[in-house]
């Protein structure tokens, strides 16, 4: 699973509440990402088992709207979700300079 | 109300970009989500929720390489020597090969040209199409200065660059189709390239060469199965075509349109499905892949 901003912002938005069932509409909220984005990640994500897709229990009739389809990460997925963002961050985190680093840099020292 | 209908009929549209035997739940998912976003009405969010999901393509597999993993410098270096020499060879079929060894020469070529496309080192559509299509408009445009002889429809880049910009596009509209489907898209697509270019060139020349202009449509036609007879009237009186008491042994208007098409029309045929026959076999084979 190769995971870009837009699939780390969802999986992001999934582990605020790992066990929570959300709904593309509610992803599409709490990404900004718009659903012509949010939906393909989301079967990519079905696809490499990352995420569950459940229809709503309801019946149609007595709700007077159609059921909804929930989304909720697998306990492998939240893993794997959880370590593809650490190794993003760490990837993407600037290394903290040493103080003998940023004294270099501001007095270079003679090549001699 | 309207909006509403206009939000169905774009996820019509978004559901035909998905694999088949997702459709169904997609369609019956993004409809409960258009139900949340009509109760109250939010016409806006509605519209948007469905266009994005129309104008986005999913992708949910990996994606095509550009080029095929077995690649060596042999196998670039001819290909790259087919899509330059390839064009050279139709226009030489199309303006100086009489009909019946020509119509064979040329069958051969694109055989050749469904073997070569087949073993294309470039997989992904819209490469192959640039590849193969944009050697062949510059050749066509660059015979002029090679050979003299090439004037009248020749002298009219404009009409090539059309034929280039108009087959490009219906290439890449059928490499998104099924073979049968993108053979008959892009056989019809390149011919209708040809017909608009055909015409688009002849026109300028033809008014200097008294042919009539209202049988402009029927010139591609009649250059290109010559000597089967097509109509295209009679020269208008002209002095500098023929004097007034000798017109009855002025030449015909077919051999005027055959002086002023010097073989465009053929070679731009011939081009046509070459390029059709190569792209089409190397988007073939990438899908297969």
């Amino acid at each position: 699973m190769r995971v870009t901003v837009a699939v780390a912002t969802v999986l992001a938005a999934l582990l605020e509440e790992p066990d929570a069932d959300r709904y593309g509409l509610e992803l599409m909220a709490a990404t900004g990402l718009p659903s012509g984005t949010i939906y393909p990640i989301l079967r990519r994500l079905q696809d490499a088992g990352w995420v569950t897709a459940d229809w709503e229990r309801i019946d149609p009739v007595t709700a007077g709207r159609p059921a909804r389809r929930y989304y909720r990460l697998t306990p492998d997925g939240a893993q794997r979700a959880r370590a593809a963002l650490a190794e993003l961050r760490a990837a993407t985190t600037p290394r903290p300079s040493t103080p003998d680093s940023v004294a270099g840099r501001r007095r270079p020292r003679p090549a001699w | 109300m309207v909006t509403r209908w206009l939000a169905r009929v774009l996820l019509a549209v978004a559901v035909r970009r998905w694999p088949a035997p997702l459709r169904d739940e997609l369609r019956a998912e993004w409809l409960a989500e258009l139900h949340v976003l009509a109760s109250p009405p939010q016409p806006v969010r509605m519209l948007r929720f469905a266009a994005s999901l129309a104008l986005t393509r999913p992708r949910l597999g990996a994606r095509i390489p550009l080029v095929d993993t077995e690649l060596t410098i042999g196998r670039v270096a001819r290909h790259t020597l087919l899509v330059l020499l390839a064009p050279v060879a139709t226009i030489g079929l199309g303006v100086f090969t009489p009909f019946p060894a020509g119509l064979l020469a040329a069958t051969v070529l694109v055989l050749l040209a469904v073997l070569a496309g087949a073993a294309s080192p470039l997989l992904r559509p819209g490469a192959v199409v640039v590849a193969v299509v944009g050697p062949a408009t510059g050749v066509l445009l660059l015979a002029p200065l090679g050979q003299p002889y090439l004037d009248g429809a020749w002298q009219t880049p404009a009409a090539t660059g059309l034929w280039g910009a108009a087959l490009a596009a219906v290439l890449l509209l059928a490499s998104r189709f099924r073979a049968r489907a993108a053979v008959v898209l892009a056989g019809l697509g390149g011919l209708a390239a040809c017909w608009l270019a055909s015409t688009f060139a002849t026109l300028p020349s033809a008014g200097r060469s008294s042919l009539d202009t209202g049988y402009a449509l029927l010139w591609y036609p009649a250059g290109v199965l010559w000597p089967l007879a097509v109509p295209v009237g009679d020269l208008k009186a002209d002095s500098t075509v023929c004097a007034a008491a000798d017109c009855a042994h002025s030449p015909a208007a077919i051999d005027r349109l055959m002086d002023v098409t010097e073989g465009y029309p053929n070679a731009l045929t011939i081009t046509t499905a070459y390029v059709v026959a190569y792209v089409l076999a190397a988007t073939a084979a990438a899908r297969t892949d």
